[in-house]
Parts: structure tokens; sequence; C-alpha cells
């Protein structure tokens, strides 16, 4: 069980922290990507759907030659503090944040689209100030996009393995995660350890799912 | 006193338009779809941002290019009634009208407005339980209830049956002229603006024709295309004028009066128009009669002209029989007869 609990605490350390720097970074870029005319939209909105499509090792292999000693990031970091980013729990998180980035980008650029603009027009005329707008607005008349956004941001980054396998590698308590301690139980032939996490990952994966459905189908009979 | 001075252009569409509004009048803008009044009203909110311009509220300045002044919408205190209301659906009806209220007398504004709109029964229900007519009076309040300068009314009534739309003109009509502001009403519902403005201001791509007061403006809109704005149909080009009468390819005229400078065209009423005209009378015509359309007390009839100009005829008198394709003689009285000069 040593090998397990390190790896739980970890991944849920991971997803959190990544769930909530992509919020963060995805609602300013979502909101832009709903609103924009711009020439370069579709470039940016390939950039960011470009993990949905690309095999994880790709993307990986990338992020490690990014985040390694002779990698622009790793460098700027080796600077900083004297050591690269690859093989650690900083480069784990850029790397999740990367990869589950459409997750939570395109759920809420798809909830913005649905916004009747002409409530956030009225909202301004009645003297509102944007962040009040976006708070007494656009959050609960995007609500749907926004929870659907957490949620697979959240369970994205837990059942991660390709890309965080090539950049953090299998460091227990510093960079395994359950979907790598589960492989590494497999190829010791613990199989009943593995169980556990698998088990748990399949339930956890359903909940949610079963979760962010509801929620959408509740929601679309009060409309 | 409210006065704004816009240009604005987008794409190919330039809107160059100006209005005066003293407090406590409503002035109707009308023009047809696309002309540019939901444009101008936007821009006077804030929302769009004009190239260059004069917009005035008293002795505020709300936007001028020459100073660089652009007062953002929320400082304004513009209030802008948008087409659909644009009701916020997650809250209820006293949030909506709560929305602009500053927090101190939040409480009892509220409560004023729902006992005036006779809401306060349905405060805590969602605007989706709320009839169009319900929705409108809400939207309304909210506006009404951040006590804005000047009040701007987008189509407000387009959405309502024609019975609701009378009894909320009423209504709204009240509780306008109780708030002693300025109010401006998009609309291109004539009667509307007939029944509910004091005064008009005609808009067709983006210009003003003609404003004024509401009885001056329809008897006389002063252009061609003004005239066609407040649904003139009657119009006929006028080629020369000899004296007192003028030709077109339709025929000769005989006005009431030696015009004073060339004429362009002459528009006649509906109402204007004598079916029983003889052939050796002063101003008939001959006329093909091409569609008739019976109503309750009178019928529409589209007559064609010699040169295929269609007239439209509001026959109030009943007795004469009349029948499609039937050609007869038509004759006008010369004293109803407008002129439009070059």
């Amino acid at each position: 069980m040593s090998l397990i609990w390190p790896a739980i605490e970890l991944t849920l350390k991971l997803a959190s922290l990544t769930t909530i720097i992509l919020l963060l970074l995805g609602i300013p870029l979502s909101w832009w990507l709903s609103n924009t005319k711009n020439h370069f939209k579709p470039i940016v909105e390939a950039l960011v759907a470009i993990p949905l499509v690309l095999p994880p090792t790709v993307l990986g292999f990338y992020l490690l030659i990014l985040l390694g000693n002779n990698g622009l990031l790793g460098q700027f970091s080796i600077y900083f503090t004297g050591q690269s980013l690859a093989f650690t729990f900083t480069g784990l998180l850029i790397a999740s944040i990367l990869y589950s980035l459409p997750f939570v980008v395109q759920p809420l650029q798809a909830a913005f689209d649905q916004l009747d603009k002409r409530n956030i027009e009225a909202a301004y005329v009645l003297g509102a100030y944007p962040l009040r707008v976006f708070f007494s607005i656009v959050v609960p008349q995007a609500k749907r996009g926004f929870l659907t956004a957490i949620i697979l941001g959240f369970s994205h980054t837990v059942g991660e393995f390709g890309v965080v396998l090539m950049v953090g590698g299998n460091i227990p308590g510093e960079t395994q995660m359950i979907s790598i301690a589960i492989y590494e139980l497999v190829e010791s032939l613990e199989y009943e350890k593995a169980h556990y996490l698998a088990a748990g990952l399949l339930l956890f994966s359903f909940t949610v799912l079963m979760f962010v459905y509801g929620f959408n189908a509740r929601h679309r009979l009060k409309r | 006193m409210f006065s704004a001075k816009i240009k604005f252009q987008r794409k190919s569409f330039l809107l160059d338009a100006d209005i005066n509004l003293d407090a406590g009048y409503i002035m109707a803008l009308v023009g047809p779809s696309g002309s540019g009044k939901t444009s101008f009203m936007r821009l006077i909110a804030g929302l769009e941002k004009p190239q260059s311009g004069l917009i005035c509220s008293g002795k505020r300045l709300l936007f001028c290019d020459d100073k660089r002044i652009s007062i953002p919408p929320q400082k304004r205190k513009v209030g802008l009634m948008f087409q659909d209301y644009a009701l916020f659906n997650h809250m209820n009806i006293a949030d909506n009208i709560a929305y602009g209220i500053e927090k101190s007398n939040r409480e009892s504004v509220v409560k004023f407005w729902l006992q005036r709109i006779n809401l306060t029964h349905r405060a805590k229900d969602f605007p989706d339980m709320l009839s169009g007519g319900e929705k409108q009076r809400v939207a309304l309040a909210r506006v009404l209830a951040c006590e804005p300068e000047i009040l701007l009314l987008d189509e407000p009534f387009s959405a309502l049956d024609t019975l609701l739309r009378h009894e909320l003109r009423r209504e709204i009509q009240t509780l306008i002229k109780d708030s002693g502001i300025p109010v401006l009403i998009a609309t291109h519902d004539l009667e509307e603006a007939r029944l509910i403005a004091d005064q008009v201001c005609i808009m067709v791509k983006g210009k003003v024709l003609r404003k004024g007061k509401v009885s001056d403006v329809f008897r006389n809109p002063g252009s061609i295309a003004a005239a066609r704005a407040l649904g003139w149909q009657n119009i006929l080009p006028v080629t020369n004028s000899k004296g007192e009468y003028v030709f077109g390819p339709w025929g000769k005229l005989k006005l009431f009066q030696i015009p004073r400078k060339e004429v362009l065209a002459i528009g006649i009423p509906p109402a204007n128009i004598n079916l029983q005209c003889q052939q050796n009378e002063v101003n008939n015509i001959p006329a093909k009669i091409l569609h008739v359309v019976a109503l309750d007390d009178y019928q529409i009839l589209e007559l064609k002209l010699k040169d295929n100009t269609n007239l439209v005829f509001e026959q109030k008198d009943l007795s004469q029989k009349v029948t499609v394709n039937q050609t007869i003689n038509i004759g006008f009285d010369s004293q109803k007869i407008k002129i439009f000069y070059q």
C-alpha cells in the first residue's frame, strides 16, 4: 500500500492545481475566442485543440525537450532555481495544463457562445462594471459550461498517462501518478493492488460523467 | 435637453444623424427596418462608439470626439429598453428591477416599482413565467428604477398582440410622462408613432430626413423618401409643369396653385381618389383595378395607371361596385395633392 497513497495524493494535488490554473487561463482565453473576429482565431483554436488528436507521447516528447536541460523553459528554470523542469512536479503541472487545456477551454467557449449578449449589454447600461457583469450575469448563465470544464479538466488530469510518464517519469511521491502506479503494479504482477487503483479510477470516472450528464439533463429540463 | 449628433460607419453603412429632445417629450424614431434606428440608440447608450459627434445630456457631455470624451455606458445614465427586453432569466422579477439600483435604497425602490407596475404578487417569479406584457412592464420598471436622464425604447411593442399594445401604450405613456425625462422610441409602426409621440424623426438609410411635431411631419414629410417612410404609396413622378398643370407619364393633373419651383413629384393621399369621376372632369386619369381587398367597412383597391404606376385607394363608399381588371376614370381633389419640389 506504500505505493498507492502517495500516488493518490499526488494525483489529486496535480489535478486540483491544474484545474485551478486552467480556469484562470481558460476563462479569458475562451472569452476571447468566443467574442473575437480576429484572423488568428482559427490558429489559436487549433493550438488549443491539438492535445485532443495528438498521441500523448508526441506531446510528452516535445514537452520533455522544452522542459529539459537544453529546452527553453528548462534553461529558464535552471537560471532561477538551479534545476530543470523535467521529472519534477512543476514540469508535470505545466504538461498537465497544456494537455488538459481543450477540456476546459472548449466547454467554456461553447457556454460563452450561447450567452445572451443583450443581457450583458443591458447590465452595462444599468450601471454594472465588467467584474459584476461577469459574476452576476456570465457565471450564472454559463454555469453548465463552468461545471463541465471543471469536471473534465480535473478528471482528465487524473487519468493522464502518456504525457506524465514522458515528462514526469516514475518517481514515487514526486511524479508517480495513479495511472503510472497501476502500470508499475501490473509490471511487478501485484494485480490485487492494481485492482484497487484501477477500480477506484473506473468508479471515479463513471461517477463524474454521470454527475455531468445528470446535471446537464436537469438543467435542460428546467429551461 | 438632450442632444446627439453622431457619425458612425460600419462597413458600407453610414449613420449620420442628429436629434434634440426636451425633457418630458416623447420622440418617435421611425423608419424601415435596417435604417439605423437601433444602431443610433446603441450609440447614444454607449454600446457602440461613433467615429465622430457630440452627445450631451443637459450640461453633461457623454461623447465628444474633439475633446476625446467617451463616457462608458455604466456612467451615462441612459436607460435603454431592448426590443426583446433582455430580462435576466436567472433572476426573479424583484432582482431584475433591483439590478441597477444602489444598495442603500434598493428595497424601497423595488417595492415602489413593483407596486407601480402591479406585479408585487409576482416579485419572486422568474421572467420565463411572465406574459409578454408583464415582461415589458418589468423591463421598463428596471430601466426607470435607475432614474435615467433619457429613456430609449427600441421597438417596445413589437412583440405584443394588438389588444395588449393599446393597453400598454397608454400605461407606458403615463409612466414615461410621470418620469419627466426625454424619451426616444424607435418604431416602424407609424400608428404607434402618431399615438404615443409628441415629435417624430424619420430615419432612412442612416440619415435623418425630417423631424418635428408629429402632425407637421405626417402632413408634410418634405421629401419623397420621407413620405415613403411614412407609408405614402401614391407618389407620381412629374416630368414637367406649365402653370397650374403638372405632367408625367401617367397623364396630366391640375394643382390648386402654380408651383413655386420645379416639381419633382406629387403625392396623393389614399383617401383622396374619386372613383366616380367623369371623363370630361378636370384631374381625371384612367386606371385599371388590379386587386380588391375587402375589409369590414371599406375596401382597398390597387390601381394601375397607364405608365404602370400603382396607386392605392381606400374606398369608403361601397355603393359603387368595382371588379378586378375593370378600367375606370379616377379623379383627385387638387387641394389635397401634395407637391414635392426639387
